[in-house]
């Protein structure tokens, strides 16, 4: 893969922060220089800042706020350092969004210099949660995060779970769907993500590259 | 609805819409501010009033109003904003008026900060405002049982016609999990609400909602009779489970998420060979004091685990009357324990029991 710019959005609970991570590390494993900016200023919890220093340990620069917070800070404002990572086209950067449309506000003000460089804008997807559950309201979903960002979104993700509680057919029936959105927009299916044990199991005409998640936001113990 | 994925505080606000809710006035506070922007958007579709007021303060009352008039009504915040709300609540526990309120916690005292706390457990199991009054508190631990505690809550508040309080933590509030908000959960009997506000049609003397007596003598007559009402509810309204009892040598009690840890840690200390149980209150108030004659007598110590620095303990050790020794384990401020740090705060208190 080149540098590029990766957007990741969805709506707000669809597991965009845990794919942003495992996708950050993916592409560190594959020797890119790789910074990942949370521009999350909607919700407090469950950011990918969480686990910057874990992630810093493996040489993944994280960007989000300019106090370098972990946890706890409610605030929302985004470091100046992220417009420069934006600029920097010798780095790869992957941009986690906060969640719906008013995460994607956040991006508009990158967006002029975002079409400047390769990018591209994956958005996530879970049919299990209530208000992306359907082909239509998927489709108006899309049509919001594009319009509030001003970018266009380039590939789907399903990322469809009950957590633990997924089965292999739950991730079929969450294709069904999935597959006509992408029909009808025109996009491709990026990648089918979920944990490992179910991963492994995938059927082969399944849309999308299967990606293996590990949970890194969501202890063990929850 | 069948199964679907909701963050917690999405999930709280529509188990209130199926439980009938029919009016809720708030005001946005981290860790729940999803809760009335659901309500915001989704409220109307079930021709329902939702009202941001400008305060809690202001928000309160207007529960206080709403109940009045016979409505189902809902209000919701975290820890400094349900603090703010107290003088509403004691009101409206003085009125006998029902409501559910939930309070999705962060740290404290104060502002705090804006992370999971169980730190309000006094100020919810004691009242909170002034006055001789309880509110009826819920302590769910996964999103399923926080949405049938929520539907029920309904029913019982108006049973009682008395607050009920739903106590979460800030990560029950942001939390996903699968969740069907259609289960059934068990239905009260309730009287008809024939103090509401609701016009006489000329057919009725005018009813009076209020909670001042200056008559000292009326007022005692009022307190007596929260009182007894109090009592009927210690005596029906105690939830608990217990897990593991059998041949433990030691209980944890502990509530809500801290309880979800102890299960892990439980699990761990299980693969060691040491046999611990669980007692979770599922009410923090009535506090389920009768939980605690099913402890066995394996039983060698009792554990109090909490997201504080030690408030539950106090109730502990009223239902263990002197029974066993009763240690405590906590952490505080937003902070989360591993189950790792449950595990050896358990092999402490082992330890030292042998020694005695």
């Amino acid at each position: 893969m080149d540098n590029k710019i990766y957007i990741i959005c969805g709506h707000y609970g669809s597991g965009k922060s845990e794919f942003a991570v495992n996708f950050a590390k993916k592409l560190k494993q594959e020797n890119l220089d790789v910074v990942l900016a949370d521009i999350d200023i909607v919700n407090p919890y469950f950011r990918s800042r969480e686990i910057r220093l874990s992630l810093e340990s493996l040489g993944i620069d994280v960007i989000s706020d300019t106090l370098n917070s972990v946890k706890g800070l409610d605030m929302p404002y985004l470091s100046p350092a992220i417009r420069g990572q934006i600029n920097r086209k010798d780095r790869t950067i992957v941009l986690d969004c906060g969640g719906d449309a008013v995460g994607c506000r956040v991006l508009r003000q990158f967006s002029e210099d975002i079409k400047k460089r390769d990018y591209a804008m994956y958005m996530i997807i879970n049919v299990f949660r209530p208000e992306t559950s359907t082909i239509e309201d998927i489709l108006f979903m899309k049509d919001k995060l594009e319009s509030e960002s001003t970018l266009k979104i380039t590939g789907l993700i399903n990322n469809s779970n009950f957590i633990k509680q997924t089965t292999i057919e739950d991730l079929i029936y969450a294709d069904t769907i999935i597959k006509e959105v992408s029909k009808r927009a025109n996009l491709p299916v990026v990648y089918v993500s979920g944990l490992k044990s179910l991963i492994k199991k995938l059927p082969e005409d399944i849309s999308g590259t299967p990606f293996e998640l590990e949970l890194h936001l969501r202890s063990n113990w929850l | 609805m069948a199964k679907v994925m909701m963050k917690g505080n999405e999930a709280m606000a529509l188990a209130a819409l199926k439980a009938g809710c029919k009016a809720f006035f708030g005001y946005p506070i981290t860790p729940q501010s999803e809760l009335p922007e659901y309500l915001a958007k989704h409220m109307p579709k079930y021709g329902g009033v939702f009202l941001q007021a400008e305060s809690e303060v202001a928000a309160i009352n207007m529960v206080y109003g709403a109940s009045g008039a016979g409505v189902r009504v809902m209000t919701s915040s975290s820890s400094p904003g349900i603090a703010l709300k107290q003088e509403g609540i004691s009101y409206m526990a003085g009125a006998e008026l029902p409501a559910v309120i939930i309070n999705v916690m962060r740290g404290g005292p104060g502002l705090g900060g804006i992370q999971p706390s169980q730190a309000d457990y006094k100020q919810i199991t004691r009242g909170g405002g002034n006055g001789d009054y309880y509110v009826i508190a819920y302590a769910p631990e996964d999103l399923q049982e926080t949405v049938n505690v929520i539907k029920e809550a309904f029913d019982v508040a108006d049973l009682y016609s008395n607050p009920v309080m739903i106590a979460v933590d800030g990560l029950i509030g942001q939390m996903m999990e699968p969740v069907d908000v259609d289960m059934e959960v068990s239905k009260r009997e309730l009287p008809e609400k024939t103090w509401a506000t609701t016009g006489t049609q000329g057919k009725r003397p005018p009813v009076n909602i209020n909670s001042l007596y200056l008559d000292p003598l009326n007022l005692e007559k009022h307190a007596l009779k929260l009182a007894e009402k109090y009592r009927l509810i210690k005596e029906n309204e105690q939830r608990y489970e217990l897990v593991n009892m059998d041949g433990a040598e030691l209980v944890i009690v502990a509530f809500g998420t801290m309880a979800r840890i102890v299960r892990s840690a439980i699990e761990l200390l299980s693969e060691e060979g040491i046999k611990v149980g669980l007692l979770r209150p599922i009410t923090i108030w009535p506090f389920p004091e009768k939980a605690f004659n099913e402890i066995p007598d394996s039983v060698k110590g009792i554990l109090s685990c909490e997201l504080s620095t030690g408030q539950m303990i106090d109730d502990v050790k009223i239902a263990n009357n002197g029974r066993l020794p009763v240690g405590f384990f906590g952490r505080t401020g937003g902070m989360l324990p591993e189950p790792e740090e449950i595990v050896s705060a358990v092999k402490a208190m082992l330890g030292g029991l042998k020694h005695e």
